[in-house]
């Protein structure tokens, strides 16, 4: 992958969050949600993030985008820097809210990313009007062509968010992403909230605008299974940290860190009866507010000795495009 | 083996300002004591609203059961004052619901909370129970048990507020459990041990369960037989292993084809969407997206045909006990 052109490059992205130890005391302790992440976007591909719930996947993907302000690190984003935290260089609103319409999200819940007193047609025309994606004249047509692509009926474009079902929702909600013909799409669990049948309609519909209108996608998911299919890329997130990164198959099938392992063995069985690998893992995952000394997982991690719980393990290489942050790996 | 539950021709009706909307058709089915059956289907094919009959919690100001009984060892649910209903809710029948912090009271501890399933329906004093709960929720591997039971719903974790919700829900040792979407909300590590913690209830109190869900995955880990319900009415009801090895119904196999494994870059899915409960029901209600729909299927509604060994099946296309081919 290496001789194309990375779209996105994060450097270190760090985003701190002080929380208050209690009204009578000024000490902050601090919440580390995206702990020092590197990560390249690949034009044309898709990375998958991988994680619990409460490990900052979510928040990565807002950083990214600067919907969130970051507390350190660097994105670069087709060759301009959106900001260098520690050379506190920041793009300017201006140039951010034009480069805005490259980068369009997904967001999860599309019972409340929708506004109720907005027709569909409205929520969608907003984006492209601001951004003069076509001539005004065009764009009624154009959106209702966008909600058609994204397997609505033309009719969508006059009724009301309540008149549709939750997968009919979240179809508006990527057409109003996807008809700002971004380069970038950060998808936030675009399918949580959705039936297994109608899930695989909406990633397929993902899957056939990507082909014909060229984004890339970030993924972010707790799904392993679903990851793997639709991403070229997976890496897995603990507590703010990659713990995992490579090819999907290779993740998927031949995974290194024990968390990776332990999250497929936690999938349902596909069959009743099939053994599926025992699912070592312990406890639940630890608060933000004190992550463990040593290698985050140690906590849970069936396998940690001491080296586990006094050094914190790097990323690093284990096969060609297959890194982990684990002592044993 | 006894029947703790049997559903017979269970019709559930709304009313609403758009007209009438029929949730459930004509569905029967049974339930063994210590048997954990599973109801899967899309959103909008009546599964919950098959538990809420049965639990009694139907909106009666918009809700009518025109027809069909629902009978609890014997005794017919539907047929039950007020009174005598709510002995048997919340004791002997319970309930897990969908989204654990909508279910648990915002504003009271959690203590408190299983102290009144405990004075309610245990007839015990609330005062001296304080052990049992501990008890109960380190069962329930929950760490540190006596600081959990002193916080509110708010302080909790989404897993921790579902094991509070399966203690409520256990507490009264019950003989039938409905876990309607448990693990829905749930992420894929806590919803592997919450799975876990029903199915080790679940043994060691013997009581029954209703699981439902749209995850065909989870139906594989718990359950010992399967009702597929579509547009209100049971398409099939099979033994899980002879499910998951052949299963009849088109919409069954669609199911079952859909689940994401196994596919690369492209997923299997069902064209089409359910349609919704005002749309009246002429012939089968699966034949706008079956792959194999034939004229009759427009028009005649097909009956459930049972089989000899007891599964049943909803198609033109298996009637009479054969099997049909691919």
């Amino acid at each position: 992958m290496s001789n194309e052109n990375p779209l996105i490059e994060i450097n270190h992205l760090k985003k701190y969050y002080s929380v208050s130890n209690g009204i009578f005391t000024n000490k902050k302790a601090s919440l580390k949600a995206v702990d020092d992440v590197s990560l390249t976007v690949w034009k044309k591909h898709s990375l998958g993030i991988v994680g619990e719930s409460g490990c900052g996947k979510s928040t990565m993907g807002k950083t990214i985008l600067r919907l969130i302000e970051p507390s350190g690190g660097s994105v670069v984003f087709g060759g301009k820097e959106l900001f260098h935290v520690e050379e506190k260089r920041f793009m300017d609103q201006k140039q951010l809210r034009s480069l805005r319409k490259e980068m369009a999200m997904v967001f999860q819940d599309p019972y409340s990313s929708l506004n109720p007193h907005m027709t569909i047609g409205d929520a969608v025309k907003a984006g492209v009007l601001r951004h003069k994606i076509v001539p005004r004249e065009e764009v009624v047509e154009y959106c209702i062509e966008m909600l058609c692509a994204c397997g609505l009926e033309k009719e969508a474009y006059a009724s009301y968010p309540n008149e549709f079902s939750g997968g009919q929702r979240q179809r508006a909600v990527i057409a109003r992403a996807l008809a700002l013909r971004p380069r970038f799409v950060v998808c936030d669990e675009p399918t949580a909230a959705l039936d297994v049948s109608i899930q695989s309609q909406v990633l397929n519909m993902m899957l056939d605008m990507q082909e014909q209108m060229e984004f890339t996608y970030l993924f972010i998911s707790h799904n392993l299974q679903v990851t793997r299919a639709f991403c070229d890329e997976i890496a897995v997130m603990y507590l703010g940290k990659i713990v995992e990164k490579g090819k999907a198959d290779e993740v998927y099938y031949h995974s290194i860190h024990p968390y990776t392992k332990a999250l497929i063995a936690s999938l349902p069985v596909s069959e009743p009866g099939r053994k599926k690998g025992e699912r070592k893992i312990i406890n639940s995952i630890p608060s933000m507010m004190d992550v463990p000394q040593g290698c985050r997982f140690h906590t849970r991690c069936p396998y940690a000795d001491e080296k586990c719980r006094t050094e914190e393990p790097e990323l690093r290489q284990i096969e060609d495009g297959h890194a982990a942050a684990c002592h044993r790996a | 083996m006894g029947k703790i539950l049997e559903v017979n021709h269970l019709t559930v009706e709304f009313q609403t300002v758009q007209g009438i909307a029929s949730a459930v058709r004509d569905l029967s089915f049974d339930i063994n004591e210590g048997e954990i059956i599973g109801i899967v289907g899309e959103s909008g094919s009546g599964k919950s609203v098959t538990s809420l009959a049965v639990m009694g919690l139907l909106d009666e100001n918009t809700a009518r059961i025109p027809n069909g009984e629902i009978l609890f060892r014997g005794k017919d649910l539907l047929k039950l004052s007020e009174k005598e209903l709510c002995k048997l809710r919340g004791a002997e029948i319970t309930m897990v619901f969908q989204e654990p912090a909508m279910a648990l009271n915002p504003v009271m501890r959690v203590e408190k909370q299983l102290q009144e399933v405990y004075r309610i329906h245990a007839r015990s004093r609330a005062k001296n129970c304080r052990g049992e709960l501990t008890a109960l929720l380190e069962e329930l591997r929950v760490p540190d048990a006596g600081q959990v039971l002193k916080k509110y719903p708010f302080e909790l974790s989404g897993g921790m507020k579902q094991r509070i919700m399966i203690a409520m829900a256990m507490l009264s040792k019950p003989q039938l459990m409905i876990a309607d979407e448990p693990t829905t909300a749930l992420d894929v590590t806590t919803q592997a041990e919450i799975l876990e913690l029903i199915k080790m209830m679940q043994k060691e109190t013997g009581c029954a369960v209703i699981l439902i869900t749209h995850d065909l995955g989870v139906i594989a880990e718990m359950a010992d037989r399967v009702l597929v319900m579509y547009r209100g009415q049971l398409v099939e009801q099979r033994e899980i292993g002879e499910f998951y090895r052949g299963a009849r119904h088109p919409y069954s196999k669609d199911l079952l084809r859909s689940r994401p494994e196994g596919f690369d870059r492209r997923f299997w899915s069902i064209p089409g969407t359910i349609p919704n409960a005002y749309t009246p029901l002429t012939g089968c209600g699966y034949c706008g997206r079956c792959r194999q729909a034939e004229e009759r299927c427009q028009d005649t509604p097909p009956q459930l045909t049972i089989f000899p060994d007891g599964s049943q099946v909803r198609c033109h296309k298996c009637r009479g006990g054969m099997e049909n081919e691919q």
